[in-house]
């Protein structure tokens, strides 16, 4: 999938600039006597995930993911972690889930909350780390999570159905058709359904005897639905795409408060773009949305119920999108606007936001060497001038053919609070200030053929401070957000991969990823209130993956070992939550059959039962058997 | 190989929390305060107030501690205690008196007598201690060096809860509903704060904001948490109840982010950052008597006073709610007190 940019630079000319500049980007060499040179890539981090690949999302890929993060509690952290996708210390409500350019992440309780988004609506994703975040246009001030659908260019039809089943007594089910209509016009549609009830034993420390018990009362159920439609007229490229989710769930009662029983919540969200490409030399796309969350939440404990609904209407206008504008030089211009409006029982009346944004860079090559980009970001908040916000960054490769590459880069980034961190109702917090960032990153990547097979490798080191931080502070039942005065992210991230050649019908992949994170309070408004100096809460230190698969003919098995380190949930940093490492181990038979591919997996998740907490008072399951069969036909 | 040797080393570094489940205290456990006394009021009229000892780490009571070394009651309705000078000052309401106890071995140092109903003592820190009294009127004056009472400051009906900030006292008057600020260089009235009938425990930040619960009565105003500045003494409300609501027990977590109080028998966990209201945990079946905050550990200690007449029950929970144990107090558990 991915696309390997190339400059084609012919030797023979003299004015090297001058041919790389008529050259446009491609994927292919057309005669001997040219020299491929790799355009140098941006200085951040991007990682691409698919649906049904290998490249996965730290440990998972996106159909573990969504998948695994739909089934088990309200507004869970989810897999691997305390949040579904945090980025370098930041919380989840510092990145944002972007939807065919829109953000999703709009109408969420604060978290990144995937559980929103339906696994059918896409198949692919990428995942965007710090600066390179700026990049979509929008105020995702430590990463963001981006899906789109990708329809595959030589097939007529694909139809790809999964239906998984676990001992917690849950049963997922997906069936998707990608159709190729004719010459001008692609398809798709999907249906997906998630329920059962989360039941399992665990291991509750606070009774005085039997100490296993059971997690019970806790059904739940999600149906989604939806079409994309993408046509093309010469060079103008048409979509429109649609799809709805329905979320219910009980929330378990815990074990902190054994006399809850009767909470639930319910999610209706509906999501509606129209998007127009014009892909000539000038590259120009627009994407228009509206996207709505009608959330329900019973408060069994005083019988009623927290009723919130909110809007919000988006249009993205990208210029550019990364193509060279004259001689070495390429942009890309983004131009974001959206309105979003809370409408509540539990307001005063119907409240509103609106943000206009602009978003340019500008990067110029140097033969082969360096690669300078320049950013600016600027815009308007709710009428408000949010100020000018650069970037400047290099890349540098210091041998051609050598795979090793130095990147660096500094930006500046302000996040406003969305309409829920304003409004949520209840523990929406009107007076949050929005939260201005300055990052640092300096990485190295050095990829490398090997008799064996291949060997790639990152090292990334980064440094951020955020003045007014963002903190969800917990209660018991529900979470507010209020400002820390300066909190200092500082990191690093190493990732290795070694995928093998295939040998006898044997083939191998071993990864490794260590990611260590400090982050801090520096200041505080009210050093009375929190101390400064303190871990922030819910960031553990380190997060370790190990990953191993070996394949034999059609058979493969894979083992993945999380470890989650201990973090605090006081900010006094006087309680904190064990750590925990749940190793998983999952065997798959492929097979095809005439035009389809079948897969069939069995899963043992939490092996040695491990019996551990993410958020205090809820359980996770111990070890879980599922079964997993994914057809897919193509023609 | 290598491999091998990393999933070892995750292994390793994860085998040392496996035992544990939930959230852990990672503070200094050698240095979790001292004692905690459970001042237990007794009957009304049968003079069996008392005060148990509880070790928090190992979880065991000791009973009758003050009858065991003196071989003699407390007396009649153990109201509270205060720490002054490393002894404990027991106000006995029902006795008229105030109980002068050694607090390394619980023997009798002295007694303050001739008062009325005392309920509160307060030291001034200008040689005088201050009484407040559910019947005389008045908040009693005594001489630290001689226990006598030296004047009185006359009031108007009940005084409740004393607190001294920056050089003044506060007094509480829960019928009438007012704070009244005292000089002590005088010991006389200088200003007061009128708010609604029923207010109780006030909880005082060190920059002067405090905290301050009103019942509303039963049934006759509504409900209120107010928000006090003690250095201007003016109002302002936090929260607003609704009139059925009895909102009581208020105290504060130590590093004062979130307040604890009490309405029927669940207790409701409010953040001073955010503003916002939470349950935290129901105890159904019980007698609410009392919430108490462990300014060492920040853990709650929930007191159900059962029939009246049986032991009370005491459950230790973390500020999430989660309960670490469970153990008996004596008769109507009034006060918890956490030693230094």
């Amino acid at each position: 999938m991915f696309i390997t940019r190339c400059i084609i630079i012919v030797i023979i000319t003299l004015n090297v600039l001058r041919a790389n500049a008529q050259q446009e980007d491609t994927t292919s060499t057309t005669a001997l006597s040219i020299l491929v040179i790799p355009q140098l890539p941006n200085p951040n981090k991007v990682d691409l995930i698919l649906s049904d690949s290998s490249i996965r999302l730290g440990s998972f890929s996106l159909l573990d993911i969504i998948d695994q993060q739909s089934a088990l509690f309200v507004k869970s952290y989810g897999v691997n972690g305390v949040s579904n996708v945090n980025f370098r210390g930041g919380k989840a409500e510092h990145s944002r889930i972007y939807y065919k350019e829109a953000d999703l992440s709009l109408l969420n309780i604060g978290q990144l909350d995937l559980s929103l988004y339906p696994i059918g609506a896409g198949n692919f994703g990428s995942l965007s780390y710090g600066d390179a975040a700026k990049e979509l246009g929008g105020d995702a001030i430590n990463g963001a999570l981006s899906f789109g659908q990708f329809y595959t260019r030589y097939d007529t039809l694909n139809v790809m159905t999964s239906l998984a089943y676990s001992s917690l007594l849950n049963v997922n089910g997906l069936a998707k058709v990608e159709a190729k209509l004719n010459d001008k016009m692609n398809a798709s549609a999907f249906i997906q359904y998630s329920g059962g009830e989360n039941r399992f034993t665990f291991t509750n420390p606070y009774l005085l005897e039997n100490k296993l018990d059971t997690m019970k009362n806790s059904t739940f159920s999600d149906l989604a639905g939806g079409v994309d439609l993408q046509w093309k007229q010469q060079e103008n490229k048409w979509s429109f795409s649609t799809w709805h989710k329905h979320l219910f769930r009980q929330i378990p009662p815990g074990n902190s408060q054994t006399s809850i029983t009767d909470e639930s919540l319910e999610d209706n969200v509906h999501f509606a773009s129209i998007g127009f490409q014009r892909d000539r030399k000038l590259k120009v796309s627009y994407t228009g949305a509206w996207l709505a969350n009608n959330n329900n939440y019973r408060n069994a404990l005083v019988g009623l119920n927290d009723v919130n609904s909110i809007h919000s209407f988006q249009n993205i206008l990208k210029i550019g999108d990364g193509r060279r504008m004259n001689g070495p030089i390429s942009w890309t211009n983004v131009i974001r606007s959206n309105y979003s409006m809370a409408n509540s029982p539990g307001l005063d009346g119907a409240k509103s936001i609106h943000d206009l944004s602009y978003y340019g860079r500008a990067s110029y090559q140097f033969v082969h060497k360096f690669r300078i980009t320049v950013g600016l970001r600027t815009g308007l908040n709710n009428s408000e001038l949010i100020g000018l916000l650069p970037s400047a960054s290099l890349t540098f490769r210091p041998k051609l053919n050598n795979h090793f590459v130095v990147m660096a880069n500094s930006s500046i980034n302000k996040r406003y609070p969305t309409i829920n961190e304003l409004y949520w109702s209840p523990g929406g917090n009107p007076n949050l200030q929005e939260e201005r960032i300055a990052i640092t990153e300096l990485g190295v990547k050095i990829n490398r053929k090997l008799k064996l097979g291949s060997f790639s490798s990152s090292l990334f080191a980064y440094h951020n401070i955020t003045d007014n931080w963002t903190q969800w502070v917990p209660g018991a039942t529900y979470w507010s957000p209020v400002n820390l005065k300066q909190v200092v992210s500082k990191g690093l991230e190493l990732d290795i991969s070694l995928k093998s050649n295939q040998f006898r019908k044997l083939r191998y992949n071993l990864g490794l990823k260590v990611n260590y994170n400090t982050t801090q309070n520096k200041e505080v408004y009210d050093t009375s209130f929190v101390e400064p100096n303190n871990e922030v809460i819910y960031n553990p230190n380190w997060n370790v993956n190990v990953l191993a698969s070996l394949s034999y003919k059609t058979w493969t098995l894979t083992y993945h070992q999380p470890y989650v380190s201990r973090y605090f949930i006081s900010n006094d940093n006087l309680y904190f939550m064990p750590s925990y490492s749940t190793a998983n181990f999952r065997i798959i038979k492929s097979f095809k059959k005439h035009l389809s591919d079948w897969r069939i997996a069995v899963s043992i998740d939490n092996v040695l039962d491990w019996q551990y907490q993410v958020i205090p008072g809820r359980p996770m399951p111990g070890r879980v058997f599922s079964l997993n069969i994914i057809y897919n036909l193509k023609k | 190989m290598r491999i091998i040797l990393v999933i070892s080393a995750i292994l390793a570094l994860t085998s040392c929390d496996k035992d544990m489940l939930g959230p852990q205290y990672a503070g200094d456990k050698e240095n979790r305060g001292g004692k905690i006394l459970i001042l237990n009021e007794g009957s009304f009229g049968w003079g069996n107030g008392s005060i148990s000892l509880y070790n928090r780490d190992t979880k065991e009571v000791s009973s009758f501690v003050y009858q065991n070394q003196n071989g003699s009651s407390l007396g009649d309705v153990v109201q509270s205690a205060n720490l002054i000078d490393d002894k404990l000052y027991v106000v006995v309401n029902n006795s008229g008196k105030v109980v002068i106890v050694d607090t390394s071995d619980f023997t009798h140092q002295g007694t303050i007598t001739g008062l009325s109903s005392p309920r509160y003592i307060l030291d001034g820190s200008n040689g005088s201690l201050y009484i407040s009294d559910l019947y005389a009127d008045a908040i009693n004056v005594v001489d630290k060096s001689s226990s006598s009472i030296s004047s009185s400051i006359g009031l108007d009906g009940w005084t409740e809860n004393l607190y001294l900030y920056n050089g003044w006292i506060y007094a509480i008057q829960p019928e009438l509903g007012t704070i009244v600020k005292i000089d002590p260089s005088t010991n006389s009235v200088d200003d007061s704060l009128k708010l609604t009938k029923g207010i109780g425990e006030m909880v005082i930040h060190p920059s002067g904001t405090a905290w301050l619960l009103s019942s509303g009565g039963t049934n006759e105003y509504l409900p209120k948490l107010y928000t006090i500045d003690l250095n201007l003494f003016v109002k302002q409300d936090s929260l607003t109840f609704n009139l059925n609501e009895s909102p009581t027990k208020l105290c504060a977590k130590s590093d004062w982010s979130e307040l604890f109080y009490v309405m029927g028998n669940t207790v409701f966990s409010y953040s001073t950052l955010s503003g916002t209201v939470s349950h935290l945990r129901t105890f159904n079946g019980t007698t609410n008597y009392g919430l108490h905050n462990d300014p060492f550990t920040n853990e709650l200690y929930y007191v159900d006073a059962k029939d009246y007449v049986q032991n009370s029950r005491i459950y230790r929970m973390d500020s999430l709610g989660q309960v670490l144990d469970t153990f008996d107090g004596g008769i109507i558990s009034g006060s918890i007190f956490f030693m230094p």
